[in-house]
């Protein structure tokens, strides 16, 4: 979504900040597309993903006052989304490992990547388990390192490369390569 | 190599495909959003409840101001149509010093026309009482003020019982109030008293007795006249409280916050109070308060079972767990007694209880969470809540105090008064039980 004429995002998030409710569904509509891309990622389903993306806004709206104008809004809001989904995660304690078989996606030809819509995807994620579609998240698509992921789940590094390397061959083998 | 790139073309056309979501249903996710940001609050109850407490305060406010006001232009009055009087008995005064020589000179019988004096007097002090009693009018007008020996009189004065010549009155001296504590009242009879009554008539022995048994008389009658002046000023002074229907107050209050789980925290406080006398020692006591409190409900890191219990529940490895660590809250509120006020004999000595209601001007609550293990370097997880004037509790709150007061001049005396808020239901929007325990610091003033 467009901003509206003649106010630029950072005018708009510096609205925001006085808890003006025009600007913050303004705000929201904006980047909503972008933290819901997120969200899905890490949930199991779109109304999951909805209710992180919302807590997310929440939070950052709450904490608008203390983000640094001179950073790029986009990680900074991305940054939260990736917390929340995994905060909920966590609380959900759901550990889901489904085998491989239970994925409903059906292996396809090999260009069928550039054919994979959103649906597709999800169901591609959702027949992975749940630390190794985390650590795929967040190194291939979030562009976090090892290191870092080790951090945020408090893994060695060497495990959330091990996870890495068995999400893609099994991301292959959904895939029919 | 192939692996690789199709590994990477699948990550590129994820990006791809989740840059935007999408916004098909971004008014439903808004509307959403709405149902909890930001938080719900049925205001009207609260704006009534507010403009309806501070109509009562500014009203009674206004009352009480109207009342001092008239009470002060009544004694004003009283005081103008005094001093007025009083001037113009002022201009009698010079015919009865005028006329002290004469008596003096007139005095033919020494056994008679003697000045009897029960108290020893010194000079200085008897030529002040002289004038004193002499001139009570002068006393009152305030003229009597300006004698470099004598000091300011108030209402003592105003009792000074006279015997002249004509009346047979009895002619009481007093001097000011720190001569009075230095020298007894003195008592003297004027020789044209006596004089008046006969008795150099009379042979010289009963005269004697005449006279030792008169002034024997005048001096119980005297002494008696003194309690009666000293019991009616006391009662005079001790009535100006009681006699006033409203009290004012401006407080200060130090108090601490305590909860069960919670830290004791120390907070302030301050307001003003209105006490309406309803009968004799009983009265009703309101007004307006703001308190601020701050509850802190701390978990030692470490002893987080939720947490631990949560991370020992993964299958594969330990990831941090999120777990509840700290709760705080911090609350400013409008605090609005409405106690009942037994006053002791003694003044300013009170007992009051009550129950009081509260409008939240601002709520403050963060719960943190933390990750455990603490290794993992995580940042805490704050969740927080905040709203103005989002919440009121309608007598949800128990009042006791006792005060001890000290009068600091009629009109006005400082008050230590311990109190203790005890919760009847949870407060504030999160109903947390808290109970108040400090020390009011009040000004009172009528």
């Amino acid at each position: 979504m467009h901003l509206p004429a003649g106010i630029t995002e950072q005018e708009l998030i510096q609205r925001c900040r006085n808890g003006d409710l025009k600007h913050l569904e303004m705000l929201y509509k904006h980047f909503y597309g972008y933290a819901m891309g997120i969200a899905l990622r890490y949930s199991n389903n779109r109304d999951d993903a909805l209710e992180v993306a919302n807590d997310a806004f929440i939070k950052a709206f709450g904490a608008l006052k203390s983000y640094d104008a001179d950073k790029p809004f986009k990680a900074w809001l991305r940054r939260i989304v990736v917390n929340t989904a995994i905060d909920k995660q966590r609380r959900e304690q759901k550990h889901k490992s489904e085998d491989l078989a239970k994925a409903e996606y059906m292996a396809s030809p090999t260009n069928i990547i550039e054919q994979l819509n959103t649906n597709d995807i999800l169901k591609l994620l959702a027949g992975l388990p749940r630390i190794h579609r985390t650590v795929f998240n967040l190194y291939e698509i979030d562009g976090y390192s090892h290191d870092e992921i080790a951090v945020i789940l408090n893994i060695p590094a060497s495990s959330s490369r091990v996870y890495l390397t068995r999400a893609k061959e099994k991301l292959r083998e959904l895939l029919g390569k | 190599m192939m692996e690789e790139d199709f590994d990477k073309r699948l990550s590129n056309h994820i990006k791809d495909v989740f840059d935007d979501a999408g916004n098909s249903d971004v008014d439903a996710g808004w509307a959403l959003l709405r149902e909890k940001y930001p938080p719900k609050n049925d205001h009207k109850p609260i704006a009534w409840f507010w403009w309806l407490a501070a109509l009562l305060f500014i009203g009674g406010l206004g009352l009480g101001l109207w009342r001092v006001e008239k009470t002060g232009r009544d004694k004003g009055i009283k005081t103008i149509g005094k001093a007025h009087n009083d001037s113009a008995r002022e201009h009698k005064l010079p015919q009865r010093i005028n006329s002290k020589p004469a008596n003096e000179g007139r005095s033919s019988a020494p056994s008679v026309n003697k000045n009897i004096v029960i108290a020893p007097v010194k000079k200085e002090q008897s030529n002040s009482a002289v004038t004193a009693s002499a001139l009570p009018h002068v006393q009152k007008s305030g003229l009597y003020k300006s004698h470099k020996s004598l000091k300011p009189v108030k209402q003592i004065r105003q009792k000074t019982t006279v015997l002249s010549k004509n009346e047979n009155e009895l002619l009481v001296n007093h001097t000011t109030q720190d001569d009075k504590a230095k020298a007894p009242p003195t008592i003297s009879t004027d020789s044209e008293a006596i004089s008046a009554l006969n008795i150099s008539a009379l042979p010289d022995g009963i005269s004697r007795f005449l006279i030792d048994r008169i002034s024997l008389e005048l001096r119980e009658l005297a002494v008696n006249k003194l309690k009666a002046v000293k019991s009616d000023t006391s009662a005079q002074k001790t009535n100006v409280p009681k006699n006033k229907q409203l009290t004012w107050g401006v407080f200060a209050s130090a108090f601490y916050s305590t909860a069960a789980g919670s830290d004791n925290e120390s907070n302030l406080g301050g307001g003003g109070t209105v006490d309406i006398r309803l009968a004799a020692h009983f009265g009703f006591s309101s007004g307006l308060g703001i308190m601020r409190t701050t509850l802190n409900y701390s978990i030692p890191p470490g002893s987080n079972n939720y947490a631990l219990s949560t991370a020992s529940s993964f299958p594969v490895t330990l990831p941090p767990v999120l777990g509840f660590h700290n709760y705080t809250a911090k609350l400013l509120a409008l605090d609005i007694p409405l106690n009942l006020k037994y006053s002791f004999s003694k003044p300013y000595n009170f007992i009051s209880a009550g129950l009081s209601s509260n409008v939240y001007i601002s709520e403050y609550y963060d719960q943190v969470y933390t990750y455990t293990p603490a290794s993992s370097g995580l940042p805490d997880v704050h969740n927080v809540t905040q709203s103005h004037f989002g919440h009121a509790d309608l007598f949800k709150t128990f009042n006791l105090s006792f005060g001890i007061g000290y009068p600091i001049n009629n009109r006005s005396a400082l008050i230590f008064e311990p109190f203790f808020k005890a919760p009847l239901s949870g407060l504030g929007s999160q109903k947390l039980k808290y109970a108040l325990v400090g020390i009011n610091l009040k000004l009172n003033f009528q």
